[in-house]
């Protein structure tokens, strides 16, 4: 921005509002995951687009264009959604950003020079943990209390802009015995780390956590393939993944992936948990196979919605809200975005089920189509990617339905 | 007319929907980071050369299929 005046007082870092409001927040959170109240929920969901709408100008003049203000939104639904690229335009915190304790540069894939920029401050960042800690609990280590920890990134020393690496750093220490360790170093995977550690969970019968990079198992995954090496990890031993199966390393669906995880470590697939993380949404979306499967509960692989969090499917065109089952725009609802904006609508493609939602590609604007390489390399599994494929030169809206169907008459087969 | 009076300054709208190219960025930055050392070393033989290497009389616990 070149020009830039200072927040209204009352909207301060140090102000009563956000001290209150924070307060709320997190008592919100600590109510834990069995707990929602949807009028607390709107409540605090107003009082965070009134901060916003005057702490940050781009979004406040979005919200005119679209005639909406605090003093005229009555409902959470109706506080206007960014758009996630708006994050590579324009600096959406609702604090002045020198005082951030987080700052991460998301870069462009085919642009390197069109950043996002995602800010928290030092209280945003206790609401954030507390937040992804509690569904870390949930449905990563319901049975644990601690556990070896392999971490599929970077350490947040050696890349501080990494969102991930910051991210699963307090997953470590919240976490993991003294023992995890992070396998990317500067010169790459570091094998030696990996490798020893597999033999010795194999050899003890201590069960091992691996979490990170969806692409950089698949690269470990692919190099063990090759080599027709395998390992058979103790029962109890997950591996957590999240950034989508992209292409990196080569194609590979979300079931090629499952498969992989048993046929190389011997991990079975409910120990398999995908989580969909983005800077722009503060809380991470964790699959609830885990958490069902040691509840003894049957129930289809799906993203669960946390109480603090809403997520709509909307049209793509109309950005009207779709019933479930149909497959439209992922827009989240996030009361952790306290220092960037509460509501945010993404690209990611995805439908809403009976207990929370599943991303199954991601749009591309162009001209009424979707990229075919973005949905092969992305969150959905071979059987939807190809079903999207087909579905969107012709409808795209029954696509949801279609796969629960398929999906439940494979698994009486 | 000062350069200002044609500048027009950009504007959050929907437009940016079905835009952002990006798919997750920290995944992106971490294979760079591995395909680096894919370039570096003779990486086609490191991992079956370090599990042999590792794999003892006392660590057999892991299956190598043939």
């Amino acid at each position: 921005m070149f020009f830039k005046s200072a927040p209204p007082i009352q909207y301060a870092l140090n102000s009563d509002f956000v001290a209150e409001l924070d307060q709320a927040i997190l008592a919100f959170i600590d109510k834990g995951l069995a707990y929602d109240d949807e009028e607390e929920f709107n409540r605090i969901a107003l009082a965070q687009f009134e901060l916003q709408f005057h702490t940050i100008p781009p979004y406040r003049e979005y919200c005119q264009h679209k005639g909406v203000s605090p003093a005229a939104a009555k409902k959470w639904q109706e506080i206007p959604a960014v758009p996630s690229k708006a994050f590579k335009d324009f600096v959406l915190a609702s604090f002045p950003v020198e005082k951030a304790e987080h700052a991460y540069f998301t870069s462009g894939t085919t642009n390197p020079l069109k950043k996002g920029q995602i800010y928290r401050d030092p209280a945003a960042v206790k609401l954030i943990h507390a937040a992804n800690g509690l569904l870390t609990r949930k449905y990563v280590f319901p049975d644990q209390e601690r556990m070896k920890i392999l971490l599929m990134t970077p350490s947040p020393q050696m890349a501080p802009g990494i969102g991930m690496a910051v991210g699963l750093d307090r997953v470590r220490t919240q976490f993991g015995t003294p023992d995890s360790d992070y396998l990317i170093s500067f010169g790459g995977l570091n094998l030696e780390l990996m490798v020893q550690s597999l033999l010795d969970a194999e050899a003890t019968g201590a069960p091992l956590a691996l979490i990170g990079s969806t692409p950089g198992f698949i690269f470990f995954f692919k190099a063990c393939a090759r080599d027709k090496i395998s390992f058979k990890l103790p029962l109890g031993s997950r591996i957590c993944d999240g950034g989508g199966y992209m292409g990196q390393f080569g194609e590979c669906s979300k079931e090629e992936y499952f498969e992989m995880c048993h046929e190389i470590l011997g991990i079975e697939e409910p120990y398999c948990i995908n989580v969909l993380g983005m800077g722009e949404v503060s809380t991470n979306f964790f699959d609830s196979t885990l958490a069902d499967h040691l509840a003894g509960r049957q129930s289809s692989r799906h993203k669960i919605i946390p109480p603090w969090t809403r997520t709509q499917v909307v049209d793509v065109d109309t950005f009207t809200r779709l019933p479930p089952g149909e497959v439209g725009l992922l827009k989240h609802y996030d009361l952790v975005n306290r220092s960037m904006v509460v509501a945010v609508q993404t690209d990611n493609l995805g439908f809403e089920t009976e207990d929370g939602f599943e991303i199954v590609g991601r749009w591309q604007k162009r001209p009424g189509k979707l990229d075919a390489e973005e949905i092969r390399g992305s969150h959905g599994g071979k059987l939807m990617n190809q079903m999207i494929d087909f579905l969107l030169k012709r409808n795209l809206k029954k696509l949801g339905r279609l796969h629960a169907k398929l999906t439940k008459s494979l698994s009486k087969k | 007319m000062s350069f200002f009076s044609f500048w027009k300054a950009p504007k959050i709208n929907d437009e940016l929907i079905g835009k952002d190219e990006k798919v997750c960025s920290c995944s992106v930055r971490i294979a760079q980071l591995l395909q680096k050392s894919t370039a570096n070393d003779n990486h086609k033989k490191s991992l079956r050369q370090t599990l042999l290497r590792l794999r003892t009389p006392e660590n057999h616990g892991g299956k190598d299929r043939k």
